[in-house]
């Protein structure tokens, strides 16, 4: 995959940093210096974990077998779609670059709505990359553990939601 | 209730080089090992040739997004931050955080600073999860990029009106569980 380093991303968040970096000199008392220390102190302490934790990732990326989930999915439809759209959603690394693809080919080979949104949702609350990545290193295990506890029901209830809506529609496509 | 902060370097140090460190350098290479074993050196060369790729790409976003996060710390007053988005903020305080979720453009490498700021400012952690839900789920920018011209207008609203509620009520069940965050970031300066 190949990345483009400087897009309409980096430039929003250093305008943020700019404009923040003004109020803070603006505010005097030392606040300006104070808070690119601790940003840099962040940077410190975060940048390393994050690399190594992006070794792992990379890594456990190759291990799964990521294709025949997908031929997986788009076969099975009702509950069972739900359930295995909710359990492979999250092994599916970054983000809409590389899910949105994979919904249209899944959409394309026959999967329903319910198993496509559920799949979506496990994929954005339990990505499994995102927590190794940055949650964990960042936040730490506790938080991590308290938010997939949080929203464990999340994806089965989007299918559900799904299902409901859909019937409740009636003629939708 | 929380030990002060050490000003000298060795902690610095041994907060960088701490047990989060060690733990993510074995996974990797555990996994590293399985890769060579299983799909041969190539993959693990490609592979570590791709993580360089996206270090590149991660490095301006991350230090711009830390930089935020220490800037709006010194910024934004934390008796506001807590009476926004606190642990008495109610449910207004899981709104507020998922309606900024939804709007936080960008990726992981900023967001999680953002989070950290937030969480050492005074939000609590259902407005911080309440924040990460939304962000991942209902992100706007997605939406327009991604959803909108991919799925179309029909099946995309359908996604929108199937999951908007669900931030809140992970936010609403994070507060009820009895754990307290401990981010390694908290080096006691959690006003």
């Amino acid at each position: 995959m190949k990345f483009q380093i400087f897009d309409i991303s980096v430039v929003l968040i250093w305008s943020l940093v700019a404009i923040l970096a003004v109020i803070a000199w603006r505010r005097g008392e030392g606040k300006l210096r104070l808070g690119l220390t601790r940003g840099l102190q962040m940077f410190g302490i975060n940048g390393p974990r994050v690399m190594v934790a992006l070794l792992a990732a990379g890594f456990l990326s190759y291990l799964l077998p990521k294709d025949l989930v997908a031929q997986w999915l788009g076969a099975e439809a009702g509950w069972q779609g739900i359930l295995i759209g909710c359990l492979v959603g999250p092994f599916f690394p970054g983000g809409p670059l590389v899910i949105f693809p994979v919904l249209v080919a899944l959409l394309k080979a026959g999967a329903g709505l319910p198993a496509v949104f559920a799949f979506l949702t496990s994929a954005s609350v339990w990505g499994v990359h995102r927590i190794l990545m940055f949650e964990i290193p960042m936040m730490g295990p506790r938080f991590a553990a308290i938010r997939l506890i949080s929203s464990c029901l999340l994806p089965p209830l989007a299918g559900l939601m799904t299902v409901i809506l859909l019937q409740l529609l009636g003629s939708f496509p | 209730m929380r030990p002060p902060p050490r000003p000298a370097k060795s902690s610095l140090l041994s907060q960088i080089l701490g047990g989060p460190f060690w733990i993510f350098l074995c996974v990797a290479l555990v996994a590293g090992a399985v890769t060579w074993h299983l799909k041969g050196i190539e993959t693990v060369e490609h592979a570590v040739l791709g993580d360089f790729d996206l270090l590149l790409f991660l490095i301006p976003r991350m230090l711009g997004g830390m930089l935020l996060a220490g800037l709006v710390q010194v910024v934004l007053p934390p008796e506001v931050v807590s009476r926004w988005v606190g642990a008495e903020s109610g449910w207004r305080g899981l709104a507020i955080a998922t309606a900024v979720g939804a709007l936080t453009p960008g990726g992981p490498m900023t967001t999680f600073p953002i989070v950290v700021a937030f969480y050492m400012s005074g939000a609590d952690r259902g407005a911080l999860v309440a924040y990460l839900t939304a962000w991942s789920l209902l992100g706007f920018q997605r939406f327009l990029v991604w959803e909108l011209p991919l799925l179309g207008p029909d099946v995309a609203l359908l996604r929108m009106l199937a999951v908007f509620w669900m931030p809140v009520l992970a936010g609403a069940i994070a507060r009820r569980l009895p754990l307290e965050p401990r981010p390694p970031a908290d080096t006691g300066a959690r006003s």
